[in-house]
């Protein structure tokens, strides 16, 4: 009977990569994750919006060829106006309908057809097209400050977190202070100067999107800082951690390793919100005409017409909208992915 | 609690003179060529700048030539000091102090702000208390698709939308502006005409800020639905509606409230994209107008404001907390 | 162990977690508009087996539809609670013991757990009501007395808007975690007196305050150092006191305590079972105490019920459990307890191995893997009820013989 006992305790305690019984199968943790994310529709809404986003901009002008990004429509245009004058000669009343022909150059701001799926804008190009190559511009460039802003927030939560004591304080306070400094306005100032630095030929207009975003990186960071330093806090306080610290063990390298998997989820979620706001961001800045140098366009600038022209924001919306609805469509689509990462990641407040 | 205070205004210090640092250092990267000509356009375009405000402003930005290490230290003092003195220079744009012109239009800003604000949460609690309530219900899907269009709305794409469909082809409201100029109304019709005018800004706004507070309305709701004191609640036989609105509701108010400490400082920040879209003449709109002049105090000034602000809105979200939740000692 | 599956893959795959899922929502639909429906009081009025039972839990089936399967966490649970008696209910985590407690209060949380099967007789002492459904007042009486009558429910059965005719009023319960169990932003007696204000018809403020202190003194508190505090003033087993006060104050004819002295330290325990001590002769009414330790049902119960994986395997008086117990369950569970009278040399005894996994049970006697007594027997059905003395039943193979009882 003891030897019987023995052998069951073994058998259970040998199998300790798998389920105590070999005979009842569970979800595997990535089944698990992949089923709660494709549980929310949202999320595979979102999916869906992204990933068709990209074939758009980097796959749609291998297909739609017709135009370039920065193709003039040089067809020319012809315009009629018709105005009326009544003038009354000897108490009779007569009427002059004066016809005036306008030929332009560029076919601009010709309504959707044939040609132009899309339509043209105030200047003749194409829409469809540059909205194809403006998204490329906003996406590249939000996945950049994305990437980017990530890498510094690891780097520095990690320091905060890792040395503690005053390295962390003042990696703290400056947490606070980048996080009390006020977005769109801050990037503002940068391009006031940024406005000196091309009338003074020290760089190209062309740059400042760039440097905004460069800069608005560095100023972002915080929020990636505090989520890797506080599981490096909590990583610390497990029991794990503590006995092996009270044992006489170096426990940098244990953090390090049971950081990657703990953070990595949090952080992948992070990334995916963050890069809806910094296409909100891009598009915002574009929209103030601090974007892309002309030719080339980014979606924000493309709606930024209208801050000038009340014609085409009443009667060409073909010129304006279809932007802003990429625009709404990209921060829609990554901030559904992240949310349904969000809830697959945390199975917390889940039935 | 004195004690606690003192300790976050010390923190509070703490941050706003690094954000002042930044700032500073942001305008110190302009160059002085490029300031004096926009010191001679603001001059061309009739306003009324005198050759000693202009040297006044170059003083107190250290912005001489080959101002050295020294200079420009000195300049950040001097900035510093005059800023403490709530003396935030003269805007050159505008002609008259930075402090005055931020007042002047503080007001309108204010106004929208809070009108919109009492609106967002009026809709956005309910809203996110029944998603919490009904989780994985239609209800829930709408609000979930309600928040996440509105996260994702930009303020100038949206904004743009609904006036030109509203206002240039219904022609029910105005496109621009706070009120009629060309008429002298009085009593109701003045009334009438600043609805509006500020109808569409306000319904913007609404509709960009409900989506997080719902998010957060519905997130809180859950946490609270799912603690063991909602059950003892449960148990003690209290009907599901008194369990909802009296011991859940209690405790998701709690955030809620910080939440609306800390807006109260943004109420007076204006909301830039916004006011620009609807040519109000708010703060904000006024700042984009100065920082497109390059009009330095005021973009400096205006930078600060908003820093303080910000600050303030996160040290009165924290007092609140001590206020609202009996677990709470500020020590 | 067991046959083994023919997939060596220790994971579902895609499509049956499909199938799963399916076949959840179907199934909760189901149940969730059976408990949201409107019905007949009649419809769910019935009758006592025995007239002395207060409670009688008979065949319940609580289940919960998970995402990897059906979790079977009652599976077929009966027992009685007699008038003013206290029954303990015994086992280790997980096997089922609270979740027949939670429904009982019909506090499982759906929609993923559901009651399925089963039915819950209560003996409830409440009003009579007029057509309205308003208390009738008693004749002669004070205000705030009302004509009673006994009604029994069939807990199971009820929609659960219908619910707070029990819960609270009939039967209360006492949780495990009083460090959490209260409302953080209500006083103490704002938590209290509402438990009065709803379930007295009629009652006012002051009323309620009254009953309120009376019920703090009862458990050893003096009021007016509490009643204005708020809870996280108070220490654990302060909490639990005004806990127990609060179920007292609607006056239940059942008190259900789950792991009331768990979460507390060892002198706080002991202070915390002399109350309920206590407090079980001073009120008519029965309680049903779940725990999973053995001195505390030792020293308070007077009927045991013992509980493993959803079932229970023997049940029976205090004194047939512990002077004589079957199941070679109880048996193990009763030597697995540290006693000062072991040498030290004798290591402390463990039953060998874990409960299987409940998602998928197996046909035979849950205990096989476990229990050193098995024999060929006991890979066949699984073992039914026998009963070995008026009141003592056991369920295993190695009874068989004597009188067998469904």
């Amino acid at each position: 009977m003891e030897e019987l006992n023995k052998e069951q305790v073994q058998q259970v305690t040998t199998d300790t990569d798998v389920p105590h019984d070999k005979n009842v199968r569970l979800m595997s943790p990535n089944q698990m994750l992949v089923r709660r994310f494709f549980r929310s529709k949202l999320s595979v809404l979102g999916l869906v919006m992204v990933i068709g986003l990209f074939l758009f901009c980097f796959v749609g002008p291998m297909v739609y060829t017709q135009w370039g990004e920065t193709d003039l429509d040089k067809s020319g245009r012809t315009e009629y106006a018709v105005s009326e004058f009544t003038y009354t000669v000897d108490g009779v009343e007569h009427t002059l309908r004066q016809t005036t022909q306008t030929h332009w150059v560029d076919n601009a701001l010709s309504a959707p057809s044939a040609t132009h799926p899309l339509g043209t804008d105030d200047q003749g190009y194409d829409v469809l097209a540059r909205l194809m190559y403006g998204g490329r511009v906003s996406l590249i460039v939000s996945f950049m400050t994305v990437f980017l802003l990530t890498i510094i927030g690891v780097l520095m939560g990690g320091i905060a977190g890792y040395f503690g004591g005053v390295i962390d304080e003042v990696i703290m306070r400056i947490c606070d202070i980048l996080m009390c400094l006020p977005g769109i306005p801050i990037l503002l100032i940068l391009s006031s100067a940024m406005d000196g630095w091309v009338k003074l030929g020290y760089i190209e207009e062309g740059m400042r999107i760039y440097i905004l975003m460069l800069f608005l990186t560095l100023i972002s960071w915080p929020g990636v800082a505090r989520l890797v330093r506080g599981q490096i806090l909590s990583l610390r306080e497990q029991e794990y951690m503590v006995a092996a610290e009270a044992m006489g063990f170096s426990t940098g390298r244990k953090i390090f390793k049971h950081l990657v998997p703990n953070v990595m989820p949090q952080l992948i979620v992070q990334m995916s919100l963050s890069l809806g706001s910094m296409i909100l961001y891009e598009a915002t800045l574009s929209y103030l005409n601090m974007g892309i140098k002309a030719p080339y366009t980014a979606w924000g600038s493309m709606i930024n017409i209208i801050t000038t022209n009340q014609d085409i924001l009443q009667n060409h919306l073909y010129v304006w909208v279809p932007a802003g609805v990429c625009i709404v469509i990209a921060v829609l689509g990554f901030n559904f992915v992240g949310d349904g990462l969000r809830d697959a990641l945390d199975p917390k407040g889940r039935r | 609690m004195l004690k606690y205070i003192a300790k976050r205004i010390g923190y509070a210090l703490v941050v706003l003179l690094g954000v002042s640092l930044i700032i500073y250092f942001l305008t110190r990267l302009m160059p002085i060529d490029f300031v004096k000509d926009k010191v001679t356009q603001v001059q061309t375009s009739g306003a009324t700048v005198s050759a000693e405000m202009v040297e006044a402003m170059y003083a107190s930005y250290g912005l001489e030539e080959d101002a050295g290490f020294l200079q420009i230290l000195q300049g950040y003092l001097n900035w510093l000091a005059d800023l403490v003195r709530f003396d935030l220079g003269t805007s050159f744009k505008y002609g008259i102090p930075v402090t005055e012109k931020i007042a002047m239009h503080m007001g309108t800003s204010f106004i929208i702000a809070l009108i919109a604000a009492v609106f967002e949460f009026m809709i956005a609690i309910p809203l996110g208390i029944t998603a919490a309530t009904h989780q994985y219900s239609l209800r829930d899907y709408i609000v979930t698709i309600l928040v996440m269009v509105g996260i994702s709305l930009p303020a100038f794409f949206f904004g743009n939308i609904l006036k030109s469909w509203l206002a240039l082809d219904l022609g029910w409201f105005f496109p621009s502006g706070i009120r009629d100029a060309t008429k002298d109304y009085t009593g109701f019709p003045l009334l009438i005409d600043y609805f509006r005018h500020v109808f569409i800004p306000i319904l913007t706004v609404v509709i960009l800020s409900i989506g997080s507070r719902m998010r957060m309305t519905r997130t809180n709701m859950l946490e609270v639905l799912n603690s063991d004191y909602i059950r003892t609640a449960r148990a003690k036989g209290l009907k599901e509606k008194v369990v909802i609105n009296k011991h859940a509701f209690r405790n998701t108010l709690i955030p809620l409230v910080t939440s609306m400490a800390g807006l109260l400082p943004s109420l007076f920040s204006g909301a830039i994209i916004t006011e620009q879209v609807f040519n109000l003449p708010g703060i904000g709109n006024i700042a984009l107008e100065a920082m497109n002049a390059g009009d330095i105090p005021f973009i400096m000034g205006y930078n600060m404001f908003l820093a303080v602000l910000s600050v303030l809105g996160v040290l009165l979200a924290d007092l609140m907390y001590g206020i609202v939740d009996p677990r709470v000692k500020l020590e | 162990m067991s046959t083994p599956k023919k997939s060596n893959n220790h994971y579902l795959s895609g499509k049956e977690i499909r199938a799963i899922a399916k076949e959840n929502a179907k199934v909760i639909k189901r149940l969730e508009a059976y408990k949201k429906r409107k019905a007949e009081e009649s419809e769910f009025l019935t009758e006592m087996k025995d007239n002395r039972n207060i409670l009688e839990i008979e065949d319940l089936h609580t289940y919960f539809f998970t995402e990897q399967g059906t979790v079977k966490a009652v599976n077929g649970v009966s027992y009685d609670v007699p008038k003013n008696a206290v029954v303990g209910v015994v086992g280790e985590s997980g096997c089922g013991k609270s979740v027949t407690s939670m429904s009982v209060m019909r506090l499982i949380q759906g929609p993923a757990g559901q009651i399925v099967d089963g039915s819950i007789r209560f003996k409830a002492y409440d009003y009579v009501r007029n057509e309205k459904g308003e208390p009738v007042p008693k004749e002669g009486g004070k205000p705030g007395e009302y004509q009673m009558e006994e009604k029994i429910y069939d807990i199971a059965k009820m929609p659960i808007n219908e619910i707070h005719r029990i819960r609270g009023k009939q039967v209360a319960m006492i949780f495990q975690e009083p460090m959490t169990s209260l409302n953080p932003v209500f006083t103490i007696g704002e938590q209290l007196d509402e438990v009065t204000l709803i379930h007295v018809p009629g009652a006012t403020k002051e009323l309620a305050k009254e009953k309120s202190c009376e019920m703090l003194r009862l458990v050893g508190i003096i009021p007016e150092n509490v009643y204005d505090r708020f809870p996280h003033e108070l220490s654990g087993g302060m909490r639990q006191r005004v806990m127990i006060a609060m179920a007292l104050a609607a006056e239940p004819r059942l008190i259900i305590a789950d792991e009331p002295t768990t979460a507390l330290d060892v002198t706080i325990q002991a202070q915390i079972l002399d109350l309920l001590q206590d407090i079980k002769t001073k009120i008519d009414g029965s309680i049903l105490l779940i725990t999973h330790d053995l001195g505390v049902i030792a020293e308070m119960a007077d009927y045991v019920v013992v509980m493993y994986a959803g079932k229970v395997i023997e049940k029976g008086t205090v004194y047939e459990i512990f002077q004589n117990p079957l199941h070679p369950y109880t048996v193990g569970l009763q030597k697995s307890k540290p006693t000062m009278t072991l040498d030290d040399s004798t290591e402390l005894y463990n039953i060998p191995g874990n409960v299987p996994n409940p998602v998928d049970m197996p046909e035979h006697c849950y205990f096989k893997e476990r229990c050193a007594k098995c024999t060929a027997k006991c890979s066949g059905a699984y073992p039914g009820m026998v009963q070995v003395s008026p009141t003592h039943f056991v369920a295993c193979h190695l009874y068989d013989g004597e009188n067998e009882n469904g």
